[in-house]
């Protein structure tokens, strides 16, 4: 009698761990997905959108040994006739090193006596030259509210790729302010 | 011991719905597949019936789809598999003197799920929106984002599909392993069982895979999940690899249960031996893992890189060996053997040629850059049809001749038989050879209309098709004929046959080896 029972536990440990093996292929099937994507990466196949990073894009202009040079910056505002708004930058044009960042301030007023929200949009010129000036941080990724007399100092932080072509030597950032909404009341 | 009815015969209900006995769930299984044959079989007589001449005549283009996909799904879930797991449900006892499965209840849940997952397959053509009409690959994103919401229970039944094969395999295996009788070593096993002994390890192995991927869709179509959808960071190339590392080995479960049948019914009829039993075994286990490592030779046109295309192109024709090791040697079992052809024989016969033929456009397909043609041709359809109908189909059909008169104890009829085999052969050869011409000449596979130069060629592969399918239903006659009308059958049927099975009366008890035998 005791053997039978060992020989049904055997049986019963057998299935169990044949079934385990069913289990443990399930989880099998979902680590393919990180394992392909992983593989995908290591060899360099059917490589998805990524975030490129400052350094990043130095070390690729540094590896194809693109020197660093000075671009000169020019500063233009524009404001919409409606809006009775002071708007312009602190410094009119400055000399910037490819690669390195720079901040520049702009001036803005609400001259009206209610609160405005407004909405910055910038504009590069010459255009091919324009994906070659990267904004960092900017006033323009969002809307601006001032309340009546208000002023403010608003940064930008770019910097211009090694990569910008030789025959750009001048690249022209252009602001243009715009009401986004009918002040309340 | 000839009659070891040790209980009261219980009513039919009682009998079948509670089966733990493996003779009556093995009989349920092969009844089961018979009639999804003749149900995937219409399908396809219907596909065949609208692609006799070009233009739309009888479906529309979607419903064409539908039938496509439910005719594949049918085919390989509904009667290759559990025609095969049937089988082993007879044999693998009464082979190795085991009185019967290892786990019973769980064989009848394994069986008793099917026909309810079937049912819920073939339900979703009657569904809003039509049926799945995908292909059965279902490649997403045709099966995520652009599929009738009648998918999610095409899912839902796969799962009951898989989880059936994984009770089976788990059964079998545990059954192999524990219950041969004593003196059976592993190198006494006999083929049928060996075969069996490593589909079961495949079976385990890759259908939770398919489980998981199938879960995957349903999570993309339901659960805002992006596994397959680019814009969510997935990559529909993805579905691919995880169904196709499914996908092949399971044309291997389906392919070496029915190697077994053909290693059993060969030196039956040769009266001599198999010959290189040893080899039979050690091809079987490597062709089983070569089958997990080939899986990429289905997606050569789908951007994968150069090196990983020789990889599965080397890999691929490299399984051309085992299954070349297979061929010669059951040639070399017939070779000098003194040969008589009944029915099984004409089977396995008809099974070695044509299997073979389907083996050799497989080695053509297994070639990257000559693949790139082939790819989604009907070529592909005419290999594949050529390898699952006149090989696996055929090596079952065999297998159910050479056994029919052990299970029911009355002889078939041989001359209905012989014209069941020799319709089928010269038949399928009509239906499927015209096939690879098409595709060689760029028919495409899944499409319901076609341009004017390949009506000849299909109008004649339809003529087959109609006559192949015809000719199966003397296989349903000549079942009911035998059990009604057979003779009487010896224990012995085949003079050339060996082993345990042979030893017991026809039919066998309803228990048999209760005392186990002794193999010397």
């Amino acid at each position: 009698m005791h053997e039978v029972n060992s020989d049904q536990q055997q049986t019963r440990r057998l299935s169990l761990s044949l079934a385990l093996v069913a289990v443990l292929m399930f989880g099998f099937g979902f680590a393919l997905v990180p394992l392909y994507d992983t593989l995908c990466r290591i060899l360099g196949i059917n490589v998805k959108v990524e975030q490129v990073t400052l350094a990043q894009i130095n070390a690729a202009a540094d590896a194809q040994q693109v020197l660093a040079r000075d671009v000169r910056i020019e500063l233009v505002t524009t404001v919409s006739e409606q809006l009775d708004w002071s708007f312009y930058p602190l410094v009119k044009t400055l000399s910037a090193t490819t690669g390195d960042s720079n901040k520049v301030l702009f001036y803005a007023k609400n001259n009206t006596d209610h609160a405005v929200t407004v909405q910055a949009i910038p504009s590069i010129t010459p255009t091919p030259g324009a994906k070659y000036l990267r904004k960092i941080q900017c006033f323009c990724f969002e809307r601006q509210t001032l309340q009546p007399g208000e002023s403010v100092k608003m940064p930008v932080v770019f910097y211009v790729d090694p990569a910008l072509p030789e025959q750009y030597q001048t690249l022209t950032l252009a602001y243009a302010l715009f009401v986004v909404e009918d002040p309340p009341g | 011991m000839t009659d070891s009815q040790t209980h009261k015969p219980v009513t039919f209900f009682k009998r079948w719905f509670f089966a733990t006995n493996h003779k009556d769930i093995g009989t349920l299984y092969l009844c089961f597949s018979l009639m999804n044959l003749f149900v995937g079989g219409s399908l396809a007589l219907i596909i065949r019936a609208e692609l006799f001449q070009p233009g739309l005549q009888l479906v529309d283009p979607n419903l064409f789809n539908t039938l496509v996909t439910m005719h594949g799904l049918v085919m390989v879930f509904g009667v290759l598999m559990p025609a095969a797991v049937g089988l082993a449900n007879w044999q693998i006892p009464l082979m190795i003197g085991a009185p019967d499965m290892a786990l019973p209840r769980l064989n009848n849940l394994s069986f008793w799920i099917l026909p309810f997952a079937v049912m819920l397959l073939g339900s979703t053509i009657f569904m809003d929106g039509g049926g799945p009409n995908f292909g059965w690959t279902m490649y997403a994103p045709l099966s995520t984002t652009f599929a009738p919401p009648s998918t999610d229970f095409m899912i839902f039944s796969i799962h009951l599909l898989g989880l059936s094969s994984i009770m089976g395999a788990i059964n079998i295996i545990t059954t192999i392993w524990r219950m041969r009788a004593p003196g059976m070593t592993w190198m006494k096993l006999p083929i049928f069982v060996w075969t069996w002994l490593v589909t079961a390890f495949l079976l385990l192995v890759i259908m939770p895979v398919l489980a998981g991927v199938v879960t995957m869709m349903l999570a993309d179509r339901n659960f805002g999940t992006s596994f397959f959808d680019a814009a969510g960071g997935g990559d529909p190339v993805l579905f691919q690899h995880v169904f196709w590392f499914f996908g092949h080995p399971e044309v291997y479960v389906l392919a070496l249960p029915a190697f077994g049948v053909i290693s059993q019914v060969i030196p039956t009829f040769s009266r001599k031996p198999l010959f290189g039993y040893r080899f039979m075994v050690y091809a079987t286990v490597s062709i089983a893992f070569l089958a997990m490592i080939v899986w990429a030779h289905h997606m050569f046109t789908s951007g994968i890189p150069y090196r990983a295309q020789q990889f599965f192109m080397y890999s691929t024709m490299l399984i051309a060996v085992p299954t070349g090791i297979k061929v010669f040697n059951w040639l070399a079992t017939m070779f000098r053997g003194s040969l008589s052809f009944e029915t099984p024989m004409l089977f396995a016969t008809g099974f070695l040629a044509l299997f073979t033929f389907g083996g050799f456009t497989g080695v053509m397909t297994a070639v990257a850059p000559a693949d790139i043609q082939y790819q989604d041709s009907y070529f592909v359809v005419a290999h594949f049809h050529y390898v699952l109908v006149s090989g696996v189909l055929f090596a079952l059909m065999s297998g159910v001749y050479y056994w029919l008169p052990k299970w029911s104890g009355k002889m078939y009829n041989e001359r209905l038989g012989q014209w069941h085999f020799w319709l089928s052969a010269i038949s399928v050869n009509i239906l499927f050879l015209p096939q690879h011409f098409l595709g060689l000449a760029g028919m495409p596979r899944r499409i319901p209309d076609y341009a004017l130069q390949f009506a000849d060629f299909n109008a004649v592969s339809s003529v087959g098709a109609m006559i192949f399918g015809f000719t199966q239903l003397l296989l349903l006659y000549n079942v009911i004929h035998t059990l009604r009308h057979g003779q009487k059958a010896t224990g012995q049927v085949w003079d050339g046959a060996v082993g345990l099975e042979w030893t017991l009366p026809s039919p066998p008890p309803h228990h048999s080896f209760q005392t186990p035998p002794r193999i010397d």
